[in-house]
């Protein structure tokens, strides 16, 4: 019974236990079904987060794709623009420079592709840089460089840098710094140009604006532009200059006979013997035609010019070969000091052309100069009225014909007569008749009154002609006549005009027309000579009397000057030469004429050493037509 | 308090006492969860004082020493189900210093919502370790019982000294444990 009660006890503590642990295993599925849905509600947050991660990774690779393909497309736009630089690098034919500063690093890139570069291997600093600049430019970079660094300017330099070949070439160096957070440059970036033709060409089209394509010397404008800079150089070192314009005599006369192109090589070669004989500081310009100038420098107040002036004439009047032709240059040279004649440009060109007039006025052929000195204003004045005058005077017709008869020695006869221009002024005023054929010749109105002369003798000629009186006139040239006009050609037209024979007229020329061109003035002497014009020598015995010209021209007669026939009674010497000119025109079938003649023992004398003719006071002094053609009547032909 | 500490301090009256003592002890305790524990579930720790004081009242033996005894037990049962950790342990020492920084670290790996006690470490060297208990629970007892049947586990002998510094919550008490 207790062991059954006890067994009872037993299974009722087992029932118990039992019953605890079936409670505990539902406590245990409990919870574990609520950490099965907490799992799962974990699960699906965790899912949602990863949902959320995914995205968020989706939208970052996208993101990152953009920002891929943003960064491709830059790199893609930074190497077309890098290409593009370089292209228009090469283009522009430039380099990149790039200074650092603070390390003083001065590196280029990039190679000039035509047709050499720099030398830019051996530049690495700032000092090699400069070092490759042209001498000339260094000090000009350097303030370039210096000016840029200090007001923060862009920069811009041309220069000339050594290339790959050793040689300098021109460059446009450029640039633009880079200041740091103090405003204080730190770098400079630029860009080296070549510009070398560039300059070159514009140095050849100065050259051209500036320099006379013919003789290859500086023009007109760079004559004043040069002029202008000694004038204020010369005013501020109170230094003297001189200042000489050149004209070439009669440079028409060597177009119209031997061509522009033998006139061309003359200019040359005036213009390289100017250059010769000048200084490297000093200018010779060609200020156009046969115009020339130089300017000397730094001169000693009162230095003689003499010596300078005969040296280029010497120089110039070289005789050079044109075409198998020998033509020489002949100058007149004027002169003008600075700052004694004046001290502005236009003063000292006009007191050059003023001195350069008289030089030319007083030696028709000959190189001549003259320095400027104010009487000569008065006399260039003078001859300006008076060159009007002769002007209006030809216009007017004050001028006239007066003759001088020739009369034959031996027998005592009127031989003929020659020409001689008078001038009637309305003003009553006297004339020095010499002076205003000088002045004629200067200026060349001797073409007009020379025609003038010829025509008027041919009508005069005619005149004797109508009044059957055969009867030579003697008609004196000048040399200018000769250089400038067709003597022959005038000639036959006034005697067609008049219809009057050659043989009545003679010409008179003197010694110096040989000195010049002989062989110009023999052929328009033939051609006279040949239409039956005689021809006689004028002033012999004064000049450069030369055999061989008497020789070679067709020389008819041969006038002794007035100043052998003056002194003939009381000096040896005069009687002398008077018959040795005698003896020797007629060893050569020349004729002599003897002029001056004023008194009887001249005449005796003359007559009996054999001389031709005479003329002079004791016979008649010049006479107008109608008092000559009473003096015919009187005398007989 | 995880279940398993319940189901390990039954587990042990019964194979001491025998079940008619564990049934006594869960009848007399009046307990809320009417001694039903699953090793995962949490329940009040008020019911392990209770169960404890019941079985003191059947047994005659004194609450700490049933404390004490019960912590030898567990510490065994924690080597068996939680041992692969114990390998990385060279000696007690070792293992009682590591309590806070690697043993509730890892428990509280898997029950985030338990409620740990702390163990400072006040002196250590090779004869002598003095540690800090502080629980929210009067528990000292079971502690210096784990710490004993550590010292069983490592084959040491260890004398552990008891300082009760405060005796209300929290509580707090010096161990002071040295090699035998």
């Amino acid at each position: 019974m207790k062991l059954l009660a006890e067994t009872d006890k037993k299974l009722e503590f087992l029932e118990r236990k039992l019953e605890r642990e079936r409670r505990a295993r539902n406590e245990a599925e409990r919870l574990l079904e609520k950490k099965s849905l907490e799992l799962y509600n974990i699960n699906l947050e965790l899912r949602k987060i990863n949902e959320n991660l995914d995205q968020l990774v989706a939208d970052r690779t996208y993101e990152l794709q953009i920002a891929i393909n943003q960064a491709t497309q830059n790199a893609a736009d930074l190497r077309l623009s890098l290409d593009r630089l370089q292209l228009v690098l090469q283009a522009a034919n430039a380099i990149i420079w790039d200074w650092d500063v603070g390390a003083d690093r001065f590196e280029i890139s990039g190679k000039l592709s035509l047709p050499v570069g720099v030398q830019s291997k051996s530049i690495h600093d700032f000092r090699n840089f400069i070092e490759h600049v042209h001498e000339d430019d260094r000090s000009l970079v350097e303030r370039t460089f210096k000016t840029q660094i200090s007001k923060r300017e862009s920069l811009s330099v041309q220069c000339r840098l050594l290339s790959d070949n050793d040689e300098y070439r021109w460059h446009n160096v450029i640039g633009k710094g880079i200041q740091d957070e103090r405003l204080s440059t730190v770098r400079v970036v630029g860009a080296i140009i070549d510009i070398h033709a560039r300059i070159e060409n514009e140095r050849i089209i100065n050259r051209m604006a500036h320099y006379d394509v013919l003789t290859n010397i500086p023009n007109r404008t760079y004559f004043n532009n040069s002029f202008n800079q000694f004038l204020e150089r010369a005013d501020e070192e109170e230094s003297h200059f001189a200042l000489l314009l050149i004209d070439l005599n009669d440079f028409k006369l060597i177009n119209d006979t031997y061509g522009h192109v033998a006139g061309d090589k003359l200019l040359a070669h005036v213009a390289s013997q100017l250059n010769a004989q000048t200084k490297g500081y000093d200018i010779v310009a060609r200020l156009g035609g046969d115009e020339f100038a130089v300017i000397l420098n730094n001169l000693p107040p009162d230095m003689s010019m003499d010596d300078f002036c005969n040296r280029i004439i010497d120089a110039c009047i070289r005789p050079i070969d044109v075409g198998g032709d020998l033509i020489q240059a002949s100058l007149s040279i004027g002169m003008a000091r600075y700052p004694d004649h004046g001290e502005t440009r236009e003063k000292l060109l006009r007191c050059a052309d003023v001195a350069m007039y008289h030089a030319k006025s007083n030696s028709l052929q000959q190189s001549a100069f003259a320095e400027y000195n104010p009487h000569l204003d008065e006399s260039r004045r003078r001859r300006k009225i008076m060159k009007q005058e002769i002007e209006a005077a030809l216009i007017a017709g004050e001028f006239q014909l007066a003759f001088q008869p020739y009369i034959d020695l031996s027998r005592d006869t009127l031989r003929g007569g020659e020409a001689l221009l008078r001038w009637n002024r309305n003003d009553n005023q006297p004339v020095n008749i010499q002076e205003i054929i000088n002045l004629a010749e200067e200026s060349r109105l001797i073409l007009d009154i020379g025609r003038w002369v010829i025509f008027e003798t041919a009508k005069f000629i005619k005149r004797l002609q109508e009044l059957n009186i055969d009867h030579k006139i003697a008609i004196n040239l000048s040399v200018v006549q000769f250089k400038q006009q067709d003597l022959v050609a005038i000639f036959r037209e006034a005697i067609q005009l008049y219809g009057i024979p050659p043989e009545c007229i003679q010409v008179e020329v003197t010694e110096s027309l040989f000195l010049d061109d002989i062989d110009r003035a023999a052929r328009i002497l033939n051609s006279l000579a040949d239409m039956g014009i005689e021809v006689s020598v004028d002033d012999f015995g004064t000049g450069y009397s030369s055999l061989r010209y008497l020789q070679r021209l067709p020389v008819k007669w041969v006038k002794i000057d007035k100043t052998f026939v003056d002194g003939l009674e009381s000096k040896h010497e005069n009687l002398q030469i008077v018959r040795a000119i005698i003896d020797m025109a007629h060893s050569m079938s020349q004729g002599v004429v003897a002029e001056g003649i004023e008194t009887s023992s001249q005449r005796h004398i003359l007559k009996t050493y054999g001389c031709d003719v005479g003329q002079g006071y004791l016979f008649s002094k010049p006479l107008f037509e109608k008092e000559y053609l009473e003096f015919i009547d009187r005398y007989g032909s | 308090m995880k279940g398993i500490v319940f189901n390990e301090f039954l587990d042990m009256v019964e194979a001491v006492h025998g079940f008619e003592v564990v049934d006594r002890v869960l009848e007399q305790a009046e307990l809320e969860s009417g001694g039903a524990y699953t090793a995962v579930g949490t329940y009040d720790h008020k019911e392990m004082i209770n169960l404890v004081v019941s079985l003191s009242q059947i047994t005659g033996v004194s609450i700490d020493t049933l404390l004490e005894q019960y912590g030898s037990h567990l510490f065994n049962t924690l080597m068996i189900v939680y041992g692969d950790a114990s390998p990385r342990f060279k000696n007690s020492f070792d293992l009682l210093s590591s309590v806070d920084s690697i043993i509730h670290t890892e428990v509280l790996k898997l029950y985030p919502d338990a409620q740990l006690p702390k163990f400072n470490v006040l002196k250590h060297n090779p004869d002598e370790l003095v540690l800090l208990y502080v629980s929210e629970r009067p528990f000292s007892a079971l502690a210096k019982g784990l710490i004993l049947g550590c010292a069983k586990h490592f084959n040491e002998t260890l004398s552990v000294e008891l300082e009760v510094v405060n005796d209300e919550s929290p509580y707090r008490t010096v161990f002071r444990v040295v090699k035998v």
